[in-house]
């Protein structure tokens, strides 16, 4: 083939690689929307305890606690929240390279996480849970948030928010980690 | 316009020249549709897998992997029980207790999943294509591709023969087929009989169609709740595969990178085979024009010889690759049939179609584009 038919077959080759490739997308930020604006609070809120010890507080107690988002439904204000004492992984170390995730707990044994963990779901004025409507939470976030002791159905203590979350802080992870949306 | 027969007649005056074509271009259809094949064949069946109402709940660590991870009995029961929006089909709800065990026959790897009666409502894919679901002791059902997932002798998990897994004989009692995912090449017996085989108090997961795939959310909520005390995480099916899409898409990608690469070795074949036609025709070109045919006429009949080598190669690629049949491929955590629909094959036919288009497009100009005197004058 003469150098002049290899170039225009390239081309042409070349051409129509391009027409398959797909569009490229792109990160659009998220607008937080009223819904959002109402979960997520501009100041943090005073006086807040660990999750260990709202664990111990009595049903119908009002309290605020702090403590790392660990296990979060994509469509409510409802996640588990740890006490921010426990090391995870990407704090701690990583168990002879155990760990898969900077969110796990596995250097500290289930039943630790368990007992030094509770759920804590969002409720409005009438008692529904509320939806997290673009609420920028990610977990392993660290928040302050004010509500009731409730009751699981399996007996176990819940904090139930009515007013809102503070988020305190954020950590810093590896910038390939991709966090569950 | 020259006609359709002057394009077949020089097919036909160069025989060998036109054979050893044909089969380079059925060669280069049936390579596009066998890597095209695998990679629909693999990310088909993980994504297929994946039933969107189904929640699986999982160890208190949220893992992915089946196999590692772990629920205690109890809390699995309690949960079973509790969870809201369970489908129910004749009276029962479609939730389903689960032990993954990665067993071995030799040195070769399969899925041995003890399940409860409910697991065949939520895995509703599954069909008993022979026998009957495990009912005594000691007794499994094999899915169709589990005799390749562990390269096993079909023959040898026919019914009612005996299998031994985990230090225990089992009586293979039925065959089953879940078209599309990866639970075709699993062996499936009773959770308690499994448990006890592989001394297990634990197990692997809790599986539930839900009545609803809206109330997915409602679900999540459950789990939370319940999940620090069962100890529990829970996960969307399609969720949990996701994981195991993102490990296998960049094979599937290779594969249609590999299908391409052959496409464009086809087509730089067919240019070269279309530039040498051209070349020992060019007094025959020079006279077409000088007999009043114009560059567009004569340049079309030679496009159209190397669309009908294309169209004749991809039709013998296409009638070839579905001769194939049913071909299984193993992968490390399943198996897969090859993908040979039509629509494979089509793409395979359509390959060809383009190898000829592109490769014949530049030797087509080529030819009109040589000044008329040079044409009669037979230089190159």
């Amino acid at each position: 083939m003469t150098p002049r038919l290899t170039l225009t077959l390239c081309l042409a080759l070349t051409l129509t690689l391009a027409a398959c490739g797909g569009d490229a997308t792109t990160d659009t930020p998220t607008t937080p929307t009223t819904t959002a604006a109402k979960v997520l609070l501009d100041k943090d809120l005073d006086g807040a305890v660990s999750v260990l010890d709202a664990k111990g507080m009595q049903e119908g107690d009002e309290v605020v606690v702090y403590g790392r988002i660990a296990d979060m439904p994509t469509e409510y204000v409802a996640f588990r929240v740890t006490d921010d004492e426990l090391d995870y992984c990407g704090r701690g170390t990583d168990c002879e390279g155990n760990c898969k995730t900077p969110w796990d707990y596995c250097c500290i044994q289930k039943e630790t996480v368990a007992a030094a963990s509770m759920p804590v779901e969002m409720r409005d004025a009438d008692g529904n849970p509320v939806k997290r409507a673009g609420a920028d939470l990610r977990l392993l976030d660290l928040v302050a948030m004010k509500g009731t002791i409730g009751k699981t159905e399996s007996g176990g203590p819940m904090l139930i928010v009515t007013g809102g979350l503070y988020k305190r802080e954020r950590p810093v992870v590896k910038e390939h980690v991709v966090f569950p949306e | 316009m020259l006609p359709l027969s002057y394009a077949l007649r020089n097919l036909w005056r160069r025989k060998a020249r036109t054979l050893i074509t044909l089969l380079g271009v059925a060669l280069i259809s049936m390579l596009v549709v066998l890597m095209g094949g695998f990679a629909q064949g693999l990310s088909g069946t993980v994504r297929d897998s994946a039933a969107h109402d189904v929640m699986i709940l999982t160890g208190s660590a949220g893992e992915h992997d089946m196999v590692r991870s772990v629920i205690t009995r109890g809390h699995a029961e309690a949960a079973a029980a509790g969870i809201p929006h369970a489908a129910e089909v004749g009276g029962m709800r479609a939730v389903s207790i689960e032990l993954h065990i990665a067993t071995r026959k030799g040195d070769k790897i399969g899925l041995l999943r003890g399940v409860t009666d409910g697991a065949y409502l939520v895995h509703d894919r599954i069909t008993i294509v022979e026998g009957h679901e495990p009912r005594g002791e000691r007794e499994v059902i094999i899915g169709r591709l589990a005799a390749s997932r562990m390269d096993l002798d079909e023959a040898d998990l026919a019914v009612g023969k005996r299998i031994e897994l985990e230090g225990v004989e089992w009586t293979i009692v039925g065959r089953f087929a879940a078209p599309g995912t990866v639970l075709e090449a699993e062996i499936w017996g009773r959770l308690d009989d499994i448990a006890l085989a592989t001394r297990r108090t634990d197990v692997s997961c809790v599986a539930a169609r839900l009545d609803d795939v809206k109330n997915m959310g409602k679900v999540g909520l459950w789990i939370i709740r319940t999940g620090v005390d069962y100890e529990i995480a829970g996960v969307p099916e399609p969720k949990m595969f996701e994981t195991l899409q993102k490990a296998l898409d960049p094979i599937a990608a290779l594969a249609w990178l590999m299908a391409l690469l052959v496409l464009v070795g086809g087509v730089f074949a067919c240019a070269n085979t279309m530039f040498a036609a051209v070349l020992a025709r060019t007094r025959e070109v020079g006279t077409l024009r000088a007999l009043g045919y114009g560059p567009f006429a004569v340049a079309f009949s030679l496009l159209t010889e190397a669309l009908l080598l294309g169209l004749l190669g991809g039709l013998i690629g296409f009638w070839i690759a579905g001769l194939f049949g049913e071909v299984p491929l193993k992968f490390p955590m399943g198996a897969f049939y090859l993908d040979l629909s039509p629509t494979i094959r089509l793409a395979g036919l359509a390959s060809a179609l383009l190898a000829g288009l592109i490769g014949g497009i530049v030797p087509a100009l080529r030819a009109v584009r040589m000044p008329l005197p040079d044409a009669l004058g037979g230089k190159l």
